[in-house]
């Protein structure tokens, strides 16, 4: 019995190494804090920082390359090697946020590294998953973790409110997921995808009589994945919630679950149901298209920031969803960079709002972005161009990946989402610019400008690094390129 | 011939906790509880397509699907009461702090 | 048989439209215990005694209790208006109403049973089809058994998953209701038992 599953714990390494270091920082965490309230979060965010590090050397010197780990329930493969390091990545950014985040928000809970921990560890088990139960069981335990830190701020009604619309549409969309999956199994007799993907073979396009109770499930499956990645038509609650949430959680939110839902997607609708292709093709489509339109709509009457950043990653999920509807694996691709690109450039606009933290607390309103440039020329031109990327200007790294999704969906013949992509794109350029103005060009009143606070070393680091990526990673993209290219040949 | 009918049973009891989350003017904890109720008409799916079926699959995850449940509703609750203890109401009314 | 199950699924899809319509959430409480019971007896004529048992034990035992203690902690008010919901009941039942009937009849052609061949002595055959008949000629395990052999070998993974998100929820329902009150007084055991005499009184002049 011991040498059966052997194997599975050597393609487990990372996620093990995670869940070991959580626990002695848990451990350190319960039985020491006595005396060192002041210091602990900093502690456990630096040996978080670092485990996270470790982890992700290990995965990426991982020699299993290709596996099928703990009897068809996991999989390890080029996407998931691919995503896990984007999410360890992105974590590592959100604690290097947070150092100077939780002493000034008077968050003294050690707690919350380890659940930003915790809900790493649910993502990469996530984006690993290759059965229903596990599927819903990691999205549920980083729900689950989600939750918690979105309530986080308890003397905070914004926080509270935000946690629970959070944890109710949450818990909804989880039921959504759940039916699907449930009549899925009654309809097929199995959960795993690769399972169901041999079983649909040759189950043709235009069989609508087979085809349609499955498409029944594949309906409320494709529904709950896009409630929970707030594509429209169902994004209402996440304005309010990214809101509500303290910033640093809500940069966590915009980027690493996102990340691990679109390798969710691509792995159930590519793997699983791709002979529905023309069923779930339509869904996307439609969603797509109504993210893009309602991410540059929305944000045009948005006061403030987090409302206004909430709606633009409803837009770029939209841009993402086309790759997902194209069907190809160019397609794919184009997903993995946008993913790596918006990743960048999400990790950059929240540390310049972070960054503008006055004595009174941080930005609320646009309106306190007004005059950065006299208060900060260095913050105005980086949100300036990350804001310029976001929008899909030439040089920049938005441009490239939007470039490529848009040839892909072109090349699948979406012309109408290709079309529209762009049509969104210059609507959203507008209040980009508008922004800008804003920061630039506004009239400086004789009232005193309040002066921000100063970065500290982390932020000024990460704002850094990721402004170089914005700006030059059209200089040399082919790292970017293959590497997006190698996680979508394991599709092929 | 009883797989239909339980599938009924379930698919109403699933239905009924979806209408209870949306149609819900009074106060949370009806929301926590349809959500409950959701996860029931799930769990009754599961298992009669695995009797049907003769799998062991839809028992085994009925059972961690029972088990999540539990957990999310002490979450549920536990952000419930924090919400309560701040603004001293669960009516659905108050909770337009954030408009949408 | 058809009449039980007849009998308990009326009275849990009628408890469960009493749970949301109930005015007083302490009713609504005692009625989702009320479907809790209802679908465990369902679950008996299924032939899975396991999980009607661990319905009972969990879903009433835990859950229904937790909320009841909640409901109890937090001061509902008691809802006189009756007439906010049927505003909405026609556009909202309408579309349940379409959801229920496309769900149904997109799936009723499926679920034909095969009761074509009788292979076996017939023996609760209305609940069971009939092809599993066969199935009774080897050794026969209880459905916890059954479970057993199954969650704790091969489908490892999901037990490990099932304990980290109680983990997780344990954690989190503690940081988030734990109030370390300052006025409450308490005792540091290690701190009392530190003390050194010498050291705890001294003269003043």
């Amino acid at each position: 019995m011991f040498y059966l599953f052997e194997s599975d714990f050597l393609g487990l390494i990372p996620e093990t190494f995670l869940l070991l270091g959580l626990s002695a920082l848990l451990g350190y965490g319960v039985w020491y804090e006595k005396g060192r309230e002041s210091d602990m979060t900093s502690h456990q965010l630096w040996i978080g920082g670092l485990c996270l590090v470790f982890t992700f050397i290990l995965l990426c010197e991982s020699p299993l390359m290709n596996m099928i780990l703990c009897y068809n329930t996991l999989i390890i493969d080029g996407m998931s090697a691919f995503l896990k390091s984007l999410i360890l990545i992105s974590t590592l950014c959100i604690f290097g946020l947070s150092f100077a985040y939780l002493p000034q928000e008077r968050i003294k809970a050690f707690e919350f590294i380890i659940l930003l921990l915790l809900a790493t560890l649910s993502l990469m088990l996530m984006v690993s998953s290759y059965d229903f139960i596990s599927l819903y069981l990691a999205i549920e335990f980083q729900s689950l973790g989600l939750y918690v830190l979105a309530a986080l701020k308890r003397d905070n009604e914004y926080s509270t409110e935000a946690g629970l619309k959070y944890f109710v549409l949450g818990a909804f969309s989880s039921g959504f997921l759940l039916f699907g999956a449930s009549l899925i199994y009654g309809l097929t007799g199995t959960t795993n995808f690769e399972d169901l993907g041999l079983l649909f073979t040759g189950v043709g396009p235009t069989d609508l009589f087979t085809q349609g109770s499955i498409v029944v499930g594949l309906l409320f499956l494709s529904v709950a994945f896009l409630f929970k990645v707030s594509a429209a038509p169902f994004h209402m609650w996440s304005p309010d919630v990214y809101e509500g949430a303290p910033t640093v959680i809500t940069a966590f939110f915009s980027i690493a679950p996102k990340l691990a839902l679109f390798g969710v997607l691509i792995r159930v609708f590519y793997l699983g149901f791709f002979d529905f292709l023309f069923s779930w093709q339509q869904i996307f489509f439609f969603c797509s298209l109504a993210s893009m339109v309602f991410g540059s709509f929305g944000a045009l009457g948005q006061v403030k920031i987090k409302r206004l950043l909430a709606f633009s990653s409803i837009g770029h999920v939209g841009y993402m969803l086309i790759g997902l509807a194209t069907g190809t694996l160019q397609g794919l691709q184009g997903i993995f960079l946008y993913l790596l690109v918006y990743m960048i450039m999400t990790i950059n606009a929240f540390s310049v709002v972070l960054s503008l933290r006055t004595r009174e607390g941080e930005p609320k309103f646009l309106l306190d972005l007004k005059n950065l440039n006299l208060k900060s020329p260095i913050l105005a031109i980086t949100l300036s161009i990350t804001l310029f990327s976001m929008a899909g200007i030439p040089p920049l790294a938005g441009f490239l990946s939007k470039f490529y999704l848009f040839f892909a969906a072109l090349d699948a013949s979406l012309y109408s989402l290709a079309i529209l992509g762009v049509l969104s794109s210059v609507i959203s350029c507008f209040y980009y610019i508008s922004l800008i103005k804003l920061m630039y060009f506004h009239k400086a009143d004789e009232v005193e400008l309040k002066p921000i606070l100063p970065i500290d070393s982390q932020k000024g680091l990460l704002l850094g690094l990721s402004f170089f990526g914005i700006l030059f990673i059209f200089l040399y993209p082919s790292p970017f390129f293959l590497l997006s290219h190698a996680a979508a040949l394991s599709f092929s | 011939m009883s797989l239909i009918h339980s599938l009924h049973v379930s698919f109403v009891v699933f239905l009924l906790g979806l209408v209870g989350i949306y149609l819900n003017r009074k106060n949370i904890i009806l929301v926590l509880m349809s959500i409950e109720l959701m996860l029931l008409g799930i769990n009754l799916n599961l298992l009669s397509f695995s009797v049907s079926l003769d799998d062991l699959l839809g028992q085994v995850f009925a059972l961690f699907i029972l088990t999540v449940a539990a957990a999310e509703s002490a979450i549920g609750l536990a952000i419930l009461v924090i919400y309560f203890r701040l603004r001293g109401t669960i009516d659905i009314e108050f909770i337009r702090l954030m408009k949408g | 048989m058809n009449l039980f199950l007849a009998a308990f699924a009326a009275l849990g899809i009628s408890s469960s439209i009493m749970v949301i319509r109930a005015n007083n959430p302490v009713y609504s409480v005692l009625y989702l215990i009320l479907v809790f019971v209802n679908v465990s007896g369902i679950l008996i004529l299924q032939g899975l005694d396991f999980f009607a048992m661990i319905f009972l034990v969990v879903y009433v035992g835990a859950i229904a209790v937790l909320f009841l203690f909640v409901v109890m902690m937090l001061n509902i008010k008691v809802e006189e208006k009756q007439e906010s919901m049927l505003r909405y009941l026609p556009v909202g039942g309408g579309i349940g109403l379409i959801f229920f009937l496309e769900v149904v009849i997109g799936l009723d052609k499926e679920f034909v049973p095969l009761n074509l061949l009788s292979l076996g002595p017939s023996y609760e055959s209305e609940i069971l089809p009939e092809y599993l008949h066969w199935g009774e000629t080897l050794a026969q395990k209880t459905g916890i058994e059954a479970i057993g052999q199954v969650i704790y070998t091969y489908y490892f993974y999901y037990f490990f998953m099932a304990s980290f998100i109680l983990l997780v929820a344990m954690i989190g329902a503690i940081l988030l209701t734990l109030h370390n009150d300052p006025k409450v007084k308490r005792q540091e055991v290690f701190e009392q038992n530190a003390r050194e005499f010498s050291r705890t009184i001294q003269k003043a002049s």
